[in-house]
């Protein structure tokens, strides 16, 4: 069987298109979070959203899938599947890198049914009959069209596509005209049940639409097709347990569930939710293997696919996102739109639809990936694997013994400009500019959260809801909490293992985050040294080694030990006090480092020991950590390299990251580094950042609580990074639990970034941040730019001061008797 | 009805017979899955009854695979004397061992659970140690445990097979499905359901015992004085959990199904899911791991369902891609169909199982090794058999995470018994879900008219064979092969040692055991001369060990063990660095290790004795060897080494000064970061070798591990064998490696290092292996696996391929091209040194049936092909 590959090319328009529909450079910087460009604020709905218009309209024309740089920008969390993470494996699973086609993973499903067992005679020979089976490469199909489109032409593109794709259209009895010449797929309505008359091709698939006569129908296709799958269509509601039971126990096998088109069923509940009690209720019922379920009705994006699959779908199937992905913009300009306007051409459709799917097959295998599958059929029903907010959030509120309304809580003004996105605001952004330029806040804008509706920016200190800050805040005589850092023990130890070896403190609690030499250029890596060297902290080289001209500063910097091993030799292992392991990253879980082609220069590719210009992949996972104690072994190796550094253990935020905490503890890691899902990153896909392991704010507790149940919290330093933005997030993640953070973004923003998120494309940064090109990154000037990164970090000392000493009454009075201490949190409803 | 129907319904009904205990147990709360660690797993089985410490003695070498918080054993077909019944009780009657963490609970369990329902023919307590500090490390005390020895009374039986409808079933499936119920319903009430855990079930198969503990396996053995305890199967296991403090034993390793006792190394990706799958079948986990969840399975399909052992392997691993593609159509259509049923209900992740199964019925004891299909945990077998035609011989196979655990467990049972031997004839390493082995491994003890033999096979049921030493030929009388040994030494200092081995070889050939026995003990004499006479003696000794030859009637592997033996003995007569004396080899071992000094006047070689070091830290002999580096000794010989990790890692920059010799178990990550050093590793290597690897040269006399070279930058590799997953994956700059074996998988994945022809690196691999003669002859393929040359965008990869066998569905990313002059230029020096490292001469490479071919014809090369996603 060859390895199942879709082949994607440009979909050239025939003639010219309806103006209405362009595909600009614009649209593949679409992003969660984002403010939408100029032009296309008018796109989709509430759930049909612009970012997955722009989106699919992008995959549909490239086949490849979305990637860029700078982090999630988007909201907390939502319901339905904005409610649901993915979970991802590191260290005792490993994932492993699908998208790049290095590792087989299969997204072939079969539809058909099984045996429940086989049966063999003496000689080992099978005597169970097999049932007709039929395999999909790809676990979705396309649907009848939700509205009429003019012509024949978009039907025969479905048609087409799916040929190509060896799925399945189905076809209603009125577009009979375009079956295709095999795998005839059909919906009977109930009149046209006797009217539809001789077929030319049997059908393999027949569904029927469930109302009273449904049962009956159902039998008489079955008779008339014998080799067909016969489908039961249900629309998912409260009774559907019951329901489905009921009609199973009739010899009903297959079904097509399917709720609305902004996937919620008909007592108004999300499709995951719905799906997910019918799928637990017929495994109770021991019956869940014999039956195939085909699920409809909201899915919009790749990401939907495993989700649905992880709640019980064998099969989604398509109904609006072919007419997007011919660029219909659905709701918002429907008087307007150029699909409904004019019969589009079936070849250029059909393209658009295989390059579609090509994208998210391939969004699929990250997915799967991440989660170290290998086969989405053992994904049916894996809820173990996915992390579900609703759940989450109740153990988060837990930990605040006080809440508030949001209301009560006093935002500082905030423009609204086209500027940043909603984690990081247009006023974040701006306020630690101006930090950056005055070493403090002006209290003219909001400088300490940001407006993505949860986690840290729906916590607030105690003291916040106090008269007296309010008052002061009223008044704009906000410095009055500010205070001067040297009245307050900020110090952050690093080594509390015991063991021997140094025992490293650094003043503050936090340093700097990993970022290659490759994502960076050198004027940034030589700022943020000699801001380390300044703070007397550290900062870490990321991915790839990096040039002689930071030797100076080797005292500051953490080498980092990543999945590629670009640039790590024994020299600069054991010239670091600090190394750090980078499991994953939590911006892209389940993905090694990804350096596209253009960014790899000349002197980066010396740096990295490999061919200049070609994109550089590194493996996810480590190949030589499949397992815990695999990992203790790495640490092992380490140590025996370097007998004095200290070892840093970076991972994401899985399900069981509390786990990987304590096998790091026995493995003798000094510190865990947690790093949550909405880090910076050169260049990430959309679907890992936005889908794919849990917030920091949720990871932060679950391990310093568990850490603290085994006795050995005292032994780790735990670090939090992956959105730290602001002093009082720092506050924030330490009163959570954390001892300290790690900081990347921030300091971009300190040097000038504005987070367009543009890290990968081209030449990369057009403010020279975020590249290698040797012209652009000149317009990064050391000089003021470490000094940003300074007065940027005293502004935050200053903020904690006053934090710490608006907290005396709490009895906290250092940054260490912070820490855990999430009773003097408000979580703000 | 039919009979292939009443044979489902039969199930089926067994199945039904557990609704009611499945809903009780699904209505208790749970939390979530318990994660599972890593760990470190072995097994034997052998054809005579081996004492428990020898098992023990090899899982303490890997306590750096678990960390104390778990351990266990199981052992099948045992002595009836030691059980204190006789041989019909041990065949016919369930073993069950309580565990009572509660010893007041006994009483209430015997009465609820046992003695009403099963006619008893002994129960007593296991004996233990009087208190359990005397098991020095363990920190709590283990749970009293009871053996039963019982069958379930025929009228409980008829009453159950009554209710159940399972009266058509055979009687001991009925009962083998009562006593598993019964546990089912005892664990649940006594262990899972309660918050105090007061006591489960340790073991309820026919002859299979299984002991769990808190803390390291031998624990378990030095409490429940398991030492003397003699078995034919044995496994043992070193938990690692991740899940904290611990102080039950209940979820420790093995878990069992009836007759079968299952070890794990892996953790499932999809655990709930294959819950589901199970609930659906009315069995329900208790102990929420997924090791108890693996052997469910195993259970389910096995005596529940009665598959075939095949077919059991291909629904927990299922084949696919090529390997598929490489089966029969009949196999085809037949793995089709079981993953059809089954693949919605198989393991996800990484795992390695071990399992030990007893089939008293037939009379079969088995152990199997069963590998997922990425081969993601490490795995060796190993099979022995003892020489000699007078007697029945001796056999046992083994498996485990590490070669080295398996030679520690076979050094144990050689220092007790001559019919061991500290090495074994043959080693290898599964294919998970391949089309060559299928990944696993079954080792059989059964009984035939003669007694006790133990056979293996693969998944496909073909023989794993033992070579056999040649029948003696004929000498002369008057012609003293140890004589001959003796005379061709003389001289031989000047003339070099590799001149020496070239006249000595056909003596060495024909010699039997006790004559090379006597020429060496005169070699050691012989050794204590001077500095010259021992540097020979050395060097002949390794030569003996490095190069493949016929060695006539002696095996391979009894040679090699006299060769240690000989080798170590020499190296541990030289003088320590605490005495006086002018020796140019100064010798340290664990005991000296704090005289280590600088080298002074003629001292040039440090001699390492290994053994007893730790594993890794501080206190390891790499630590020993970065420290006397340090103190300016630059050539090392460091032997016994006992899995040791990290030799030659940490050396620091520019090093091409020194020279580093190891003989024995060298462990994981060697020469990890070398960056100028000479090594040369005289027998296997393990895991992780050459990771980062710089400059340097890495000579490999034997097979070496998974991920070998590793983001490796450079260095010259030779390798006399075969590597395993996954060699050089994200290697850039310009690494040179000859493999003159295979690889499993994925070689060269990602591989980044230039031009191979413009100072880039390349990777040759050439497909052969010895047959028993000493003679080169080439493997069935020269690359069995997939992935060759995944996505590189540097270097090169030359095959030695004159069949053509490798095709472009083995690529994936990479292209074929023919060999040019300009290639051949290239490779062909490093093809000479491989010649004079291994004795495989570049004309026999160039061979192909008999006649000397032109490179171009031989060699094939894989580069690079421009692809989109590399831009």
């Amino acid at each position: 069987m060859p390895r199942y590959h879709i082949h994607t090319r440009p979909a050239p328009a025939p003639f010219e298109y309806p103006a209405r529909f362009q595909m600009d450079e614009t649209d593949s910087y679409v992003k969660y979070g984002h403010r939408v460009f100029p032009g296309t604020s008018q796109r989709g709905d509430r759930y049909w959203t612009a970012e997955i218009i722009s989106q699919t309209w992008y995959q549909a024309e490239t086949g490849r899938i979305p990637i860029s740089g700078a982090g999630y920008g988007g909201p907390f969390s939502g319901e339905g599947f904005e409610g649901m993470w993915l979970d991802m494996s590191e260290i005792v699973r490993p994932t492993r890198d699908g998208i790049h086609g290095r590792e087989y993973i299969s997204t072939t499903v079969n539809l058909g049914g099984a045996p429940e067992l086989l049966e063999f005679d003496a000689a080992a020979h099978l005597l169970t009959p097999m049932p007709k089976s039929m395999s999909l490469p790809l676990p979705v199909m396309f649907g009848p069209l939700p509205m009429p489109l003019p012509g024949r032409g978009a039907l025969r593109a479905l048609t087409l596509a799916a040929e190509r794709l060896g799925t399945l259209a189905i076809l209603t009895s009125d577009a009979l005209d375009v079956a295709p010449s095999r795998n005839l797929a059909l919906r009977l309505a109930a009149d046209d049940f006797d009217s539809i008359g001789d077929l030319a091709q049997a059908p393999v698939y027949v569904e029927i639409e469930d109302e009273p006569w449904a049962l009956e129908r159902w039998r008489a296709a079955r008779e008339r097709w014998a080799n067909a799958m016969v489908v039961l269509r249900h629309a998912l509601g409260p009774d559907s347990p019951t329901e489905v039971e009921r009609l199973l126990r009739q010899g009903v096998r297959f079904f097509h569930l399917y709720a609305d088109d902004e996937g919620r069923d008909r007592a108004g509940r999300p499709l995951p939710d719905s799906l997910r009690e019918v799928h637990t209720h017929l495994v109770q019922r021991r019956w869940r293997d014999s039956l195939s379920f085909l699920v409809s009705g909201g899915i919009a994006a790749a990401e939907h696919v495993p989700k649905i699959i992880a709640c019980g779908a064998d099969v989604v199937v398509l109904d609006y996102v072919p007419i997007i992905a011919w660029g219909c913009a659905l709701w918002a300009d429907k008087l307007t739109c150029p699909v409904e306007k004019r019969e589009l051409d079936a070849e250029w459709g059909a393209q658009r639809l295989v390059n579609l799917m090509a994208a998210w097959r391939d969004q699929l295998l990250e997915a799967m990936g991440a989660m170290g599958m290998r086969e989405v059929r053992r994904l049916r029903g894996e809820v173990g694997r996915v992390i579900f907010e609703e759940t989450e959030s109740k153990a988060f509120r837990r930990l605040f013994p006080t809440t508030a309304p949001l209301s009560a809580w006093r935002r500082l003004p905030e423009e609204d400009s086209g500027e940043g996105d909603m984690r990081w605001t247009h006023a974040l952004v701006a306020s630690s500019h101006q930090q950056a330029r005055d070493g403090r806040p002006d209290f003219e804008q909001e400088f300490r959260v940001g407006g993505s509706g949860g986690g840290f920016d729906r916590l607030a200190f105690a003291f916040e809801l106090t008269d007296a800050w309010q008052q002061t805040w009223q008044r704009s005589r906000g410095d009055r909490w500010l205070a001067d850092p040297a009245g307050f023990d900020m110090s952050l130890p690093l080594n509390r293992r015991g063991d021997g070896r140094p025992r490293l403190v650094i003043p503050l609690p936090w340093y700097g985050a990993g970022m290659s030499f490759g994502s960076i250029g050198l004027p940034v890596m030589l700022s943020r040294a000699r801001a380390a060297q300044a703070l007397d902290t550290f900062f870490s080289t990321g991915e790839g080694g990096y040039p002689d001209d930071l030797i100076p500063y080797a005292d500051h910097i953490i080498t980092q030990v990543a999945t590629g091993l670009f640039g790590v030799r024994e020299e600069t292992i054991q010239r670091a006090r600090l190394v750090e392991i980078k499991y994953a990253q939590g911006a892209k879980p389940g993905l090694g480092g990804h350096l596209l082609g253009n960014k790899n220069t000349e002197s980066v590719a010396q740096e990295r020991e490999a061919v200049q210009g070609t994109s550089l992949f590194s493996p996810f996972p480590f190949h030589s950590v499949y397992s815990v104690e695999d990992h203790k072994k790495h640490v092992d190796w380490l140590k025996q390299i370097n007998p004095r550094a200290l070892i840093s253990v970076k991972v994401s935020t899985p399900t069981d990251v509390d786990m990987v905490a304590v096998g790091s503890y026995f493995a003798g890691a000094h510190i865990v580094h947690l790093d949550g899902a909405y880090g910076g990153t050169g260049a990430a896909p959309e679907i890992a950042k936005k889908n794919i392991a849990m917030p920091i704010e949720y990871a932060i507790p679950k391990v310093h609580r568990f850490l603290e149940g085994e006795g050995i919290r005292d032994q780790l330093t735990i670090m939090a990074s992956g959105g730290i933005r602001t002093a009082y997030d720092v506050a924030k993640a330490i009163a959570l639990g954390a001892d300290g953070c790690i900081i990347g973004t921030a300091e971009l923003v300190a040097i000038g970034c504005t987070r367009l998120g543009s890290c990968e494309k081209g030449l990369g940064c057009p403010f020279g941040i975020t590249t290698t090109d040797p012209e652009r990154s000149k317009l990064v000037n050391v000089k003021g730019a470490w000094r940003g990164i300074v007065n940027l970090y005293t502004s935050w000392l200053w903020q904690l001061a006053g934090i710490l000493r608006a907290l005396a009454p709490y009895g906290v009075n250092s940054i260490r008797e912070l820490r855990g201490r999430t009773d003097v949190l408000v979580y703000l409803e | 009805m039919s009979v292939e129907n009443s044979r489902r319904e039969q199930i089926n009904a067994l199945l039904n017979s557990r609704t009611r205990l499945v809903a009780e147990a699904a209505a208790q709360p749970r939390s979530l899955e318990a994660a599972e660690g890593g760990c470190g797993v072995l097994g034997f089985a052998a054809n005579v009854p081996i004492a428990g410490r020898h098992i023990f003695t090899a899982s303490q070498q890997m306590h750096n695979r678990g960390n104390g918080k778990g351990g266990g054993i199981a052992a099948a077909k045992l002595d009836p004397a030691q059980m204190r019944v006789s041989p019909d009780v041990l065949r016919t009657h369930y073993l069950i061992q309580v565990a009572y963490l509660d010893p007041g609970a006994r009483a209430q369990v015997e009465r609820e659970c046992l003695m009403e329902r099963f006619d008893i023919a002994a129960a007593y307590p296991v004996e233990t140690l009087d208190d359990y500090r005397a098991a020095a490390g363990l920190e709590m005390r283990p749970p009293d445990v009871v053996r039963y020895f019982c069958r379930v009374k025929p009228e409980v039986l008829a009453h159950f097979a009554e209710a159940n409808g399972l009266r058509h079933l055979p009687a001991r499936q009925v009962e083998d499905e009562y006593v598993y119920q019964n546990t089912f319903r005892l664990n649940q009430r006594y262990y899972a359901s309660l918050g105090d855990k007061r006591a489960f079930v340790l073991c309820h198969g026919r002859d299979l015992l299984v002991f769990k503990i808190v803390g390291y396996a031998e624990h378990a053995a030095a409490y429940y004085r398991l030492e003397d305890l003699r078995a034919h199967v044995w496994i043992s296991h070193q938990r690692y959990p991740t899940k904290g403090r611990i102080w039950h034993p209940g979820g420790a390793h093995p878990f069992i199904g009836v007759n079968e006792a299952l070890v794990h190394n892996g953790d499932f990706a999809n655990y709930h899911r294959v819950t589901e799958y199970l609930r659906q079948r009315n069995i329900a986990p208790l102990f929420l791991t997924d090791t108890e969840v693996s052997v469910l399975l195993f259970d389910l399909w096995d005596r529940v369902y009665g598959y075939p052992l095949e077919v059991l392997l291909e629904a927990l691993a299922p084949t696919t891609e090529r390997d598929l593609d490489m089966l029969s159509p009949e196999k085809q259509s037949l793995y089709r169909a079981i993953q059809q049923t089954h693949l919605h209900g198989s393991p996800d992740g990484p795992w390695f199982f071990i399992v030990a199964r007893s089939q008293p019925d037939t009379q079969a004891w088995q152990l199997l090794g069963i590998t997922d299909t990425s081969m993601l945990r490490p795995q060796v077998f190993a099979l022995y058999e003892s020489g000699g035609a007078v007697t029945v011989p001796v056999q046992i196979g083994l498996i485990a995470s590490e070669r080295q655990a398996i030679n520690a467990c076979l050094r144990s049972l050689s220092s007790e018994d001559a019919r061991f031997q500290p090495l074994a004839d043959k080693y290898w390493v599964a294919r998970g879900g391949s089309y060559t082995d299928g990944g696993s491994f079954a080792f059989t003890v059964s009984k035939d008219g003669q007694g006790y033999h133990l056979t293996c096979r693969d998944k496909f049921g073909k023989s794993v064979e033992t070579p056999q030493p040649s029948v003696a030929a004929k000498t002369r009388d008057d012609i003293d092969p140890a004589r001959t040994l003796r005379d061709s030494v003389q001289g031989a200092s000047t003339r070099g040692v590799g001149q020496w081995f070239a006249e000595a070889r056909e003596s060495l050939t024909v010699a039997e055991l006790p004559q090379i026995g006597a020429w060496m003990d005169w070699l050691i004499g012989l050794s204590g001369k001077d500095d010259a006479s021992r540097a020979f003696a050395i060097n002949a000794l390794t030569l003996m060990r490095d190069r493949r030859y016929d060695t006539g009637p002696k095996k391979r592997s009894a040679l090699l063990a006299m060769v240690d033996k000989t080798l170590y003995r020499i190296l541990r007569a030289v003088p320590g660095l605490e005495v006086g004396s002018a020796s140019t080899h100064r010798r340290v071992d664990w005991h000296t290790r704090q005289t280590m000094r600088s080298p002074v006047a003629d001292e040039q070689v440090l001699v390492v004795d290994a053994c007893g070091f730790s594993a890794e830290g501080e206190e390891s002999a790499a630590r020993l060897l970065c420290q006397a580096h340090s103190l300016g000794w630059r050539h090392f010989i460091a032997f016994d080494w006992r899995g040791g990790r990290f030799a030659g890692c940490g050396l620091g920059p520019n090093t091409d000064d020194i020279r580093l010799d190891i003989y024995g178990d060298a462990g994981d990550y060697l020469g990890s970061g070398l960056d100028g050093a000479h090594v040369l590793v005289h027998g296997d290597a393990q895991d992780q070798v050459g990771q980062i690897l710089k400059r340097g040269r890495l000579v490999i006399h034997g097979d070496v591990g998974q991920t070998f070279l590793y983001g490796a930058k450079g260095g010259e590799i030779f390798v006399l064998g075969s590597a395993a997953g996954r060699p050089l994956i994200n290697a850039v700059g310009r690494p040179r490696a000859v493999i003159n074996g295979t690889c499993l998988d994925y070689l060269a994945e990602s591989f980044m290092a230039g031009d191979a022809l413009n100072g880039g690196g390349f990777a040759i691999l050439n497909g052969v292996t010895f047959d028993q003669t000493g003679q080169l002859i080439e493997l069935d393929t020269p690359y069995p696996g997939g992935n060759l040359f995944s996505l590189a965008s540097g270097g090169a990869i030359y095959l030695r391929d004159p069949r053509g066998k490798v095709d472009d569905d083995q690529l994936n990313g990479g292209q074929f091209a023919p060999l040019s002059d300009a290639d051949w230029q290239l490779i062909e020096p490093y093809l000479r040194q491989n010649g004079e490292l291994f004795g495989i001469c570049v004309a026999d490479l160039l061979r192909v049936d008999g006649e000397v071919q032109p490179p171009h014809k031989v060699y094939r090369k894989v580069e690079v092909k421009s692809l989109d996603v590399l831009h």
